[in-house]
């Protein structure tokens, strides 16, 4: 192999780093987007038996938000193996024994249940905020776009933007703001 | 053949007891444990293979579809286009490449896809079809600038 | 822009196409990554609304001169004999093959040509070389690219034992098939003659594919 096509074939395979901000994120939605990238199906080589995934660096995983009520809906079942041992944990307990935990069971169901998808795992790296170490940080080259556009709060609109937004109607002099 | 006794006749099926099973056996000589080397198991294990195969054959044609179908919207969707947008606009310029064609695009030939791809991005805008996204920073083809010529 | 679609046939991946759609590919990562070893780092907010159906703002006058520059530049790497080596999609036999000189392909099935004969290829669906690929829509004029191929063998595919059984229904069918391959080697991949703009758009539906 000359040192032309080694390169290529270096460059071909090597493995990106993608960062992913879960913010107000649908973790079932993102999901399946981080799942393309965790295996490969982004790329135009994949392949089943193609080892060509890319790693995923999740952050702020404690900021996601559930669909509706799922928060108290959503039942995550565990089962110690031993009579008895099976425990029923609500979405909001899990969140706050664990904030990433969500966030990796939902990546984890997103796949097909098969030898491979414990070792695609190993490449998912996820943080509840956005303390990452460096050593990762140095790592990512790629951001992977949010399935949601994140809204901006009214109390993080800065005040001159508030005062000076056009309001539609004058209230009323004798009008009582609570 | 010889037969000495009326018992023996009975046991004795013939010469083509011992080809017909060496027939069954040589299709199992690659099979492990007892199919390789019972007949008995052997035979099932057999039967059960080349009815595989036979129904490989066509298994085979519709895993590359969807091979190839993996392949070109992932190409597709580094630039933006879904799958759909992308074939239904290729198809509407009346350019007829198939998705193992553009596939193969994809990998070997990635300037000559791209320009497949912008062709129908534009297309697709013209037409107003869904699934087109702004190009944004992310998940872009890398390199593609080095290799134009300056 | 209509115009452009009209005439991209012969669509070549050339200097000013790069400038009409640079904005695809003009951004680069670099810069939006230069503060990565902050720990605070926040990746930019990225917005993914659909984009809004907006044409182009070019007149037809500046897509015909666009598409003559580019046409034009074409013909001078093909005048100039730089278009390198060239691939082609062929049709053939109901399937679609890459193929450079020099490529055997095979046809699976009833293909009448007998060993020796020398055939052209004129379902021609792209063709590419260094610098520029010329896009059929959906062949390439075929006074315009000229692939030869030789026919090399013909033969029968390895025995494909077709066997059907059910389960406690006394039901077991085999039978064994093979069926013709021919080879086919793919000599030479030429463009002959030049570019032109409206190659294509004389109706050709009387001609039988």
């Amino acid at each position: 192999m000359s040192i032309l096509k080694r390169t290529q074939q270096w460059a071909t395979f090597a493995r990106t780093w993608h960062i992913y901000d879960c913010t107000w994120q649908n973790p079932f939605d993102s999901a399946k987007v981080v799942k393309n990238h965790l295996m490969g199906l982004h790329k135009p080589i994949y392949h089943p038996m193609n080892d060509c995934g890319d790693h995923v660096v999740l952050i702020n995983t404690g900021e996601i938000a559930l669909p509706g009520d799922e928060w108290i809906k959503r039942v995550y079942f565990h089962h110690t193996g031993y009579p008895g041992g099976a425990s029923w944990t609500l979405a909001w307990q899990l969140h706050e024994k664990d904030p990433t935990m969500v966030m990796k069971k939902a990546v984890y169901a997103a796949m097909k249940g098969n030898l491979q998808r414990r070792h695609t795992m190993q490449r998912l790296h996820l943080f509840p905020d956005d303390k990452v170490p460096e050593e990762i940080l140095g790592n990512v080259t790629s951001q992977i776009k949010q399935t949601r556009v994140v809204p901006k709060r009214l109390d993080h609109i800065d005040k001159e933007t508030l005062e000076n937004f056009p309001a539609i109607m004058d209230y009323p002099k004798d009008y009582v703001l609570r | 053949m010889v037969f000495t006794s009326a018992a023996l006749f009975v046991r004795a099926r013939g010469p083509d007891e011992f080809w017909r099973k060496r027939r069954v056996f040589k299709l199992a000589a690659h099979f492990h444990g007892r199919p390789r080397n019972v007949y008995t198991f052997a035979v099932r294990a057999v039967h059960r293979a080349l009815v595989y195969a036979t129904k490989g054959r066509k298994l085979k044609k519709l895993d590359m579809a969807e091979l190839w179908k993996t392949r070109v919207s992932a190409s597709a969707e580094q630039y933006g286009v879904s799958f759909d947008a992308f074939k239904n606009s290729l198809l509407k310029s009346n350019i007829l490449l198939n998705k193992k064609m553009l596939a193969d695009l994809a990998i070997w030939e990635p300037r000559s896809f791209e320009a497949l791809a912008q062709l129908s991005r534009e297309r697709a805008v013209v037409e107003g079809m869904p699934g087109i996204q702004e190009r944004s920073v992310m998940n872009q083809v890398y390199g593609l600038k080095n290799l134009l010529k300056k | 822009m209509s115009f452009l679609l009209k005439n991209i046939v012969n669509l070549p991946r050339s200097g000013s196409i790069n400038q009409l759609t640079s904005s695809f590919r003009c951004l680069s990562l670099t810069s939006q990554l230069s503060t990565r070893h902050n720990l605070n780092y926040k990746p930019p907010k990225i917005i993914a609304k659909p984009i809004t159906p907006i044409i182009p703002q070019r007149s037809p006058s500046e897509d015909l001169k666009a598409c003559d520059n580019i046409i034009s530049k074409v013909n001078n790497v093909i005048s100039e004999k730089e278009e390198g080596r060239l691939f082609a999609v062929i049709h053939l036999c109901g399937k679609q093959f890459k193929v450079t000189s020099g490529d055997i392909i095979l046809v699976e099935g009833y293909w009448p040509p007998t060993i020796g004969d020398e055939v052209r290829l004129e379902k021609v669906l792209l063709v590419g070389g260094n610098d520029f690929t010329l896009i059929g829509r959906p062949i390439v004029d075929k006074n315009l690219v000229n692939v030869q191929a030789t026919i090399i063998e013909k033969t029968l595919t390895h025995t494909k034992t077709h066997f059907k059984k059910k389960r406690r229904k006394q039901y077991m069918r085999i039978n064994f098939q093979r069926s013709p391959n021919t080879m086919i080697r793919i000599n030479s991949i030429d463009i002959s003659g030049q570019i032109q703009a409206n190659s294509l758009e004389k109706d050709d539906s009387t001609k039988i594919y």
